[in-house]
């Protein structure tokens, strides 16, 4: 009785403590937590507060709307940002449209149809596409791809929106190809069992039970990988030549956000109208990619809804 | 136990503090002395070894160079955070205003001589331009090389970027503040202007006389004011030092007020023996007379 009463207060005193610990352990991790809500909105705060005074004296429609960026003129200065959003759909579009079919692609064959010797060397090398800096696909596109791109269409502007197009998509794929795989790994084994039960071949269990069943996953996959065209800076720097000029022409000069950002920011004047107009352009940017993420969340979502 | 340990760490804290603080205060005599100067990219590998050569004479003065461009060392001229801002073109009277409203008085010294030379590739045909056919290249006149005389091929315009000191300069000089064709290319830097005119056999591109003259696979062209009878090389020293070669220009130090002390020295250095280290960089040096100029300045 006195030795069970004793066990009892023991077991009592260490539960409390592990309480104790419960709750420390969770305020960490929520602390751990903020800071990152924290420096995001510290991101956000400071680039839209830096990016006020232009908004205020060119006018939002206006910095929007215009036609012509070129904010160090000494006659007419301008500071329409529309070239520089045509540029940076062009290349994230071209971008896209070569990486989506490729990047599917790949990851249905790596994750359904491979033998596991093959995925054993192919998965590691796509993987090491991701890990090769920006600046070297950037260095790759400016000295040896334009040169084919010439070849091959012989064009005027060797720097063109399509040899950036063509460096982006390599540096989409593997992003695309890694996070449409894990959707497709974590379709339930029961699904395909089901499937096969039911007479299914291959192909069929393929198209209509497991591509349906992580298509959520592939579309989020999909549009983290166009965020990531659009974010990309140093190769489309290198790679597209910089005139910010509004165009279709896959095979024209033109300048995107980002690079006009990384190139401009560099020597412009301290709070100089041009300086606030620059993060002006790192505000539109911010927004765009954010409704990005977000569609990749609610596309998630949906589709997720939908299957259960 | 815990109210000792707490005395014990105080006294430590106390005893540290003291012994930097008596540190600081002795060997405040001998503290070596540090010069701080930023701008022009296109000045920075020059002024990189300025300091390290001086700093090799002097070893108690150091003299910490970054670059960032020539308007970004400028401004931090004028908001007190360096003590020289180097410059590939001259201080704007807007930026001479702020600095005199900042209560500064900038002073400004000529330390190098600098061709920007016209660079196309070797299969162009093309030797001279006037300063005038220039023009029309980079204000997107002319489209094709043959309006010029040469082959028929488009004109690919390269350029720096919109707030580079050289671009700047070039539209000053050049364009006589028109505005640049926005079919110009915008390349972060003279070295990948020479590398894509390497490879365009339609390309044209001004790059600082350093970067075209180490370079191979590119061509130098030479100009003139009007007519390609008189036409002038940057390669040839004494016609960008005369000012014959229509686009040569000073390199510039800008100091707040006159230089005393450490940094007198530096300059009165620059301006003697480091003239010909800014040769073997790929500038030019000033010619004597400019030197007594800025010697004077220093009195």
């Amino acid at each position: 009785m006195k030795a069970g009463n004793k066990e009892e207060i023991l077991l009592q005193e260490r539960r409390r403590m592990s309480i104790k610990t419960d709750t420390f352990i969770k305020i960490v991790l929520l602390c751990v937590s903020l800071v990152t809500v924290f420096a995001l909105f510290a991101v956000f705060f400071f680039i839209f507060s830096e990016a006020l005074p232009a908004f205020t004296s060119i006018g939002f429609v206006e910095f929007l709307s215009g036609h012509i960026w070129n904010p160090t003129s000494p006659t007419n200065p301008s500071y329409g940002i529309l070239p520089l959003l045509c540029g940076t759909f062009l290349v994230s579009l071209g971008a896209s449209i070569i990486a989506i079919p490729i990047g599917i692609g790949c990851t249905i064959y790596l994750a359904e149809l491979a033998h596991p010797k093959i995925k054993s060397i192919l998965k590691p090398a796509i993987e090491i596409l991701a890990g090769i800096p920006s600046v070297v696909y950037g260095f790759f596109a400016l000295i040896i791809l334009s040169d084919w791109i010439v070849a091959v269409f012989n064009n005027t502007y060797r720097l063109n929106a399509l040899n950036g197009a063509i460096m982006l998509a390599v540096m989409m794929i593997p992003i695309m190809v890694s996070l449409s795989e894990e959707a497709i790994n974590s379709v339930p084994q029961d699904l395909r069992e089901a499937a096969y039960a039911l007479g299914a071949t291959k192909w069929e269990t393929l198209r209509g039970v497991i591509i349906p069943a992580a298509l959520s996953g592939i579309a989020a996959a999909i549009m983290l990988s166009i965020g990531r065209a659009v974010g990309e800076t140093m190769t489309v720097l290198m790679a597209c030549g910089n005139t910010p000029v509004i165009t279709w022409d896959m095979l024209s000069s033109v300048q995107t956000m980002t690079a006009a950002i990384a190139i401009e920011m560099g020597e412009v004047n301290f709070n100089s109208l041009h300086y606030h107009a620059l993060f002006g352009v790192g505000a539109v940017l911010f927004v765009i990619t954010f409704a990005i993420n977000i569609i990749a969340d609610i596309v998630l979502a949906k589709f997720a809804e939908a299957y259960h | 136990m815990e109210r000792k340990a707490l005395v014990a760490i105080s006294v430590v804290l106390i005893l540290a503090v003291a012994g930097i603080a008596a540190a600081l205060f002795i060997g405040g005599g001998e503290k070596p002395i540090t010069i701080n100067q930023k701008g022009s990219d296109t000045m920075l590998e020059l002024c990189q070894v300025w300091a390290e050569e001086f700093h090799g004479e002097y070893e108690s003065i150091s003299v910490i160079v970054s670059g960032g461009g020539s308007g970004t060392g400028i401004t931090a001229l004028i908001s007190g955070t360096v003590d020289v801002a180097q410059a590939s073109r001259q201080m704007k009277q807007s930026e001479i205003d702020q600095a005199i409203a900042a209560g500064i008085t900038p002073v400004e010294f000529r330390v190098a001589i600098d061709g920007i030379a016209i660079i196309v590739h070797t299969s162009n045909p093309i030797e001279v331009l006037t300063l005038d056919q220039l023009r029309g290249i980079y204000n997107g006149t002319y489209v094709n090389w043959k309006d010029l005389g040469g082959l028929d091929m488009p004109i690919v315009a390269y350029g720096r970027q919109s707030t580079s000191g050289t671009y700047m300069y070039f539209q000053e000089t050049v364009l006589k503040n028109e505005n640049y064709t926005t079919n110009m290319q915008q390349m972060a830097g003279n070295s990948a202007i020479v590398q894509a005119i390497m490879n365009d056999e339609g390309g044209i591109g001004y790059v600082g006389i350093g970067y075209a003259a180490k370079a191979s696979g590119i061509k130098i062209l030479n100009l003139s004011k009007d007519m390609p009878s008189l036409s002038y090389s940057p390669l040839d020293k004494d016609a960008v030092i005369d000012g014959d070669y229509v686009l040569s220009r000073y390199l510039y130090l800008y100091t707040a007020g006159t230089p005393t002390g450490a940094l007198r020295e530096y300059l009165l250095w620059i301006l003697t023996d480091g003239q010909p280290i800014a040769e073997e960089i790929g500038f030019y040096a000033l010619p004597d007379q400019i030197i007594e100029e800025e010697l004077e300045k220093l009195e």
